[in-house]
């Protein structure tokens, strides 16, 4: 277990946080009352809509709006020319600049198009009905060109080049440690496979929408359903406005997990509202939603893995090509998490890693829940389990010899500051399948695996990424938590409310938070790369630490006590070693408030700031810190007809400290479920760049039918640098969930399937 | 396209009497079309693969939602909805097969909505209830203004989503013999996730004696372009004392017969392999039905 605590913990939790309270958004949203993006209307709305291109590659000859223009009903056709700005550099939301993962892309395709999909021309119109009539009539003279939609293909000489560049590669990461010629030397024992996995869609239950409109002042309001607020700095780019004249508003979201975290509707939103001068909506159809927005990256992974008779893990080489599709947007980012990730959770004295990212006429790869991990994490753990099988060991077993521990160094040379729960995970998760199930039939065999990984939380520290949150106290004793969190329906906002409860000695009932408004909130960054708890929940602990000081402050004034001998809980605040001598809360409030002593605090916190890491050798830190943990998975595959039932799940994660417990094993369980319909089902189908599976009825998820109970194990290691000790858990969920189901059909057939999803009928 | 809009302009008539329904249709021209559930009319109106001109619900004519057994037949209306046959079928076992398809077709909005007559008029290859109706031999009474008929389900499919209906032809029931006593019957499908559209399914209907076959009938969906009657199995097994190798050999004869495609849901190859596979556990339940030793 962990030596220290960290410094964060310095408030013991008591009443609020550690308790599986109601989140704050649980109960409207069970009785239908949430608002999500598409609920709002206002009078005199219009209704955009994009025109997309059908071609995967192909260039633009002409456009003819005339006769859009002139359907009765159409307020404003716009193309690429009609956009002030068109060219914009993909960014996510760093305040802090970094050179050189930057990618180009076009709010609307100018004489190119680079895949099917892409934006060419938008309407606004009085009606839906109009909007569609319009984007129809709209005539677009395409010459198609041959594209290209493999990466091996796209890196060839000669391929059809899909940007302005004169290469598809986007970048090229590489890892060396020790001499893997000498690590392979010493191993008995390498195996040596090529993995791919596909394309995943997100999936979330909304789809992309909003809702813009110019108010009294002049400003641009947007409000949507986004990851990311601070996008309000590259919209006001597009339209050459300061940065001031442009105002996000977040809503409830249904669903992220990456998908929102590039722009969507709002840049769209803000042309025509600025152009028409009128209220604009804009919703996707859920066929749009699937074939517009980036993807899970599909990759192409060469692993050799050697380890010596006695199970140590000697040398690791790693090959990794991704399919960035037609636009840059995140995928240099997401290759750096593959690269740094590429060794998983393991001790390994020599490795060799080389990434590229690529450019293809697909649609465009960018973010999602894991961020390039799920897919090393599958590569690197199906290496385990063959190399267990070959050495005659337990996976577990394998595992337990080489799992980095707290003080030993990553592949990439961080070491490891704080607990590595690995071990401890693995076999908690895999005791939770309970006694194995018994096969009924001869042609059905029964199989168990395990997925470890390790997966950041945080941003990059070379971002030097920051959040800011407002703790105030009413006049009544309720608190009020401003901060610009964006909520995707995983409990961000709630647990700020929770903390600040916590700290503030006031229920979860008396906590109020407003989220996710560039104009009022205070900015708390994205809600990506599972830093929200973690970023804004250390701010705000922080705000609500300072209000709290001051009112113990005045307190003590009224009790004639040391505000270090008090306590504040429940509204009260007490002597500890004498509860006769207290004083409500709210007295103590207006206590502050006429002798002038403030009762708010905006506190910023700043996550450790490193410099960028050197791609060349790739050593340095990376990542703020990891959470560690272990799926594991049983199950039932019929070898007569490929069939696989999945019969027990369990995930444990050292979470570090778990502010709401049921909200934590919500997040295990959803990550859990959508990493078994990556390894079960999903898979967006393209051919030549053209999306066969655009809807629910083609590309299937996991549904509340196909679910099993995933038996979640929460450690509490209290050395997370988030509140109160706690680590991220969003994106952990999902990464390891895919390998401990393919290691269990391993276990099922005796035999490894090298590409997701585990299809019964490999076509 | 987009979905999320009905952009076809309609008139909707909602009659309460077939001879009203069968004057209408023929007042509104080519594009009149009869509209039961709507589960699937509706999405191919929204993907604007149809525009009817004029939509007419059959769901308020009370002789379409007849269920009940008389003289030797089951009836059920051409609009009864899913949820009604599911609950008749956990009553009466006399249709296991039946029974077992509607467990499987579609989740709660498709069977709170969807009608058996619609399942029938698409008539989709993979139409789950198509092999349970055949294999218990059913008939499909049509209804125009020119008079009534009755058809053997086995020669109401053409083609996909063809069929022996005449556009303005109403399908008023479907009428199921009552099975003999010795009969048990079974289906089931292959799919990907729980509500979804199958890979490939098959039902059995087997009658028994001790160990031996008296009779049996087989058919499959999604192994061709209608969901299709087997023709040799039955007859190779007629008679027969029914072991483990038979059933093998039975097996493969069905992924001969079979000429399913490759299509977003699975493979042509997966489908021939897996059809025997099938074909073996479907008519090991309806066999363990029937009554006797499994």
């Amino acid at each position: 277990m962990p030596e220290k605590q960290h410094p964060a913990n310095d408030h013991p939790p008591v009443d609020v946080v550690g308790r599986s309270l109601p989140r704050c958004d649980a109960a409207d949203k069970a009785l239908g009352n949430t608002k999500y993006a598409e609920d709002y209307f206002l009078p005199g709305m219009l209704y955009g809509k994009v025109l997309r291109s059908e071609h995967a590659a192909a260039k633009i000859l002409s456009i003819d709006t005339r006769n859009a223009e002139k359907l009765s009903g159409v307020r404003a056709v716009m193309t690429a020319k009609d956009v002030p700005h068109n060219e914009t550099i993909t960014r996510f939301g760093q305040t802090h600049t970094v050179g050189g993962f930057e990618g180009l892309y076009r709010i609307l395709a100018d004489k190119k198009v680079r895949f099917m999909g892409e934006g060419v021309a938008l309407v606004a119109a009085d009606t839906p009905a109009i909007a569609e009539e319009a984007a129809r009539l709209i005539r677009v003279d395409y010459q198609p060109l041959p594209g290209v939609f493999d990466p091996f293909e796209a890196l060839k000489r000669g391929a059809h080049r899909v940007g302005e560049e004169s290469s598809n590669l986007v970048c090229y990461y590489k890892v060396r440690q020790g001499d893997i010629t000498e690590g392979f030397a010493a191993s008995d024992v390498i195996v040596k496979n090529t993995y791919r996995v596909p394309f995943q869609e997100h999936a979330y239950i909304e789809p992309e929408a909003g809702l813009a409109w110019i108010d009294d002042d002049g400003v641009i309001n947007i409000q949507v359903c986004t990851q990311v607020i601070e996008h309000y700095r590259e919209i006001a780019d597009v339209l050459g406005l300061s940065y001031n004249k442009v105002r996000v508003k977040g809503t409830w979201i249904g669903g992220g997990f990456g998908g929102k975290e590039d722009i969507t509707v709002e840049t769209y939103l803000a042309l025509l509202t600025w152009k028409t001068k009128r209220p604009v909506k804009m919703a996707y159809s859920r066929e749009e939603s699937i074939i517009c927005h980036g993807k899970r990256h599909p990759y192409i992974m060469t692993y050799k893995t050697g380890a010596t008779r006695e199970g140590k893990l000697m040398a690791l080489e790693a090959k990794l090509v991704s399919d960035a599709g037609a636009y840059v947007y995140l995928s240099p980012w997401v290759l750096l998490y593959s690269t740094v990730g590429a060794a998983g959770p393991y001790k390994i004295p020599h490795v060799k890693i080389d990434a590229r990212t690529v450019l293809t006429n697909n649609t465009f790869s960018s973010a999602f829940r894991g961020f390039g991990v799920p897919q090393v994490c599958f590569a690197y753990e199906s290496q385990m389990d063959e190399l267990a099988e070959r050495l005659h060991l337990s996976p577990l077993e394998l595992r337990r010899r080489n799992y980095l521990r707290k003080g030993e160094a990553t592949a990439t040379g961080y070491v490891l500051e704080h607990y590595a729960a690995s071990p401890e995970a693995a076999e908690k998760a895999l005791e939770a399948l309970g006694e194995k199930t018994k096969s009924k039939s001869p042609a059905v065999k029964i199989g168990r695996g395990i997925g470890s990984s390790m997966t950041s939380y945080g941003r990059m520290v070379f971002l030097h990424d920051t959040s800011r949150s407002y703790v105030g106290m009413e006049l009544d004793g309720s608190v009020t938590v401003r901060c610009g969190v964006q909520d995707l329906g995983g409990g961000q906002a709630s647990s700020l409310a929770q903390i600040a409860a916590e700290i503030l000695g006031v229920s979860m009932a008396d906590t109020r938070v407003f989220i996710a408004d560039t104009a009022l909130t205070p900015i708390a960054g994205t809600t990506t790369a599972t830093r929200q708890l973690y970023m804004s929940g250390n701010a705000t602990s922080m705000a609500a630490k300072e209000v709290r000081k001051n009112l113990l402050d005045k307190a003590g004034e009224i009790l004639g006590a040391e505000p270090g001998d008090l306590d504040l809980r429940d509204g009260i605040i007490s002597v500890m070693n004498d509860p006769s001598r207290s004083v409500p809360l709210n007295t103590v409030v207006r206590a502050c408030a006429s002798s002038g002593i403030s009762l708010f605090h905006i506190a910023q916190f700043n996550a450790p700031a490193r410099e960028l890491v050197d791609f060349k050798k790739g050593q340095g830190q990376v990542f703020p810190d990891f959470t560690f943990g272990t799926h594991a998975a049983e199950v039932a595959v019929d070898v007569e007809t490929g069939k696989i039932d999945v019969l027990k799940l369990a995930a444990c994660f050292d979470v570090g400290k778990a502010i709401n417990p049921q909200a934590v094993e919500g997040q295990l369980e959803g990550g859990t479920i959508q990493g078994m319909g990556y390894a079960l089902l999903e898979d967006v189908i393209l051919d030549k760049g053209i999306t066969l599976t655009p809807s629910f009825s083609e590309y299937l998820i996991p549904t509340s039918l196909d679910a099993v109970d995933v038996r979640c194990i929460l450690i509490e290691s209290g050395d997370g640098i988030g509140p109160f000790g706690a680590k991220g858990v969003g994106e952990p969920s999902l990464v390891s969930a895919a390998p401990a189901l393919a290691n269990a059909v391993r276990d099922a057939i005796g035999a490894g399937i090298p590409d997701l999803p585990l299809t019964r009928n490999a076509s | 396209m987009n979905t999320r809009i009905l952009k076809a302009e309609f008139d909707y008539f909602a009659p309460a009497s077939i001879g009203e329904a069968l004057a209408l249709i023929a007042q509104n021209g080519p594009t009149a079309r009869f509209i039961a559930g709507g589960t699937d009319l509706l999405v191919q109106m929204k993907l604007e693969t149809v525009a009817p001109g004029c939509l007419i619900s059959l769901m308020k004519i009370s002789e379409l939602s007849v269920l009940k057994r008389e003289k030797g037949f089951l009836r059920i209306g051409a609009a009864v909805t899913w949820d009604r046959i599911l609950a008749f079928g956990s009553e009466d076992r006399s249709y296991p097969a039946l029974d077992d398809a509607v467990r499987c077709l579609g989740k709660v909005q498709v069977r709170r909505m969807g009608t058996i007559g619609g399942n029938l008029c698409t008539a989709s290859p993979a139409a789950d209830s198509a092999p349970a109706l055949l294999v218990y031999d059913s008939r499909v009474r049509l209804v125009s203004a020119r008079g009534r008929r009755t058809l053997l389900l086995d020669k109401y499919f053409l083609g996909v989503q063809q069929t022996a209906r005449a556009a303005d032809e109403i399908m008023t029931e479907i009428r199921i013999p009552a099975p003999r006593p010795d009969v048990g019957g079974a289906f089931q499908k292959l799919a990907r996730v729980g509500a979804d559209i199958s890979k490939i399914s098959c039902a059995v209907a087997v009658e028994r004696k001790g160990r031996v076959c008296v009779s049996c009938r087989v058919a499959m969906g999604a192994v061709a372009p209608v969901p299709l009657m087997i023709r040799g199995v039955p007859e190779f097994l007629q008679e027969k004392t029914v072991t483990a190798s038979l059933l093998v050999t039975a097996g493969r004869m069905i992924s001969d017969e079979i000429r399913p495609i490759t299509d977003v849901r699975s493979t042509a190859e997966y489908r021939k392999q897996v059809a025997g596979v099938l074909f073996r556990d479907v008519f090991q339940k309806a066999w363990t039905r029937a009554g006797g030793e499994p």
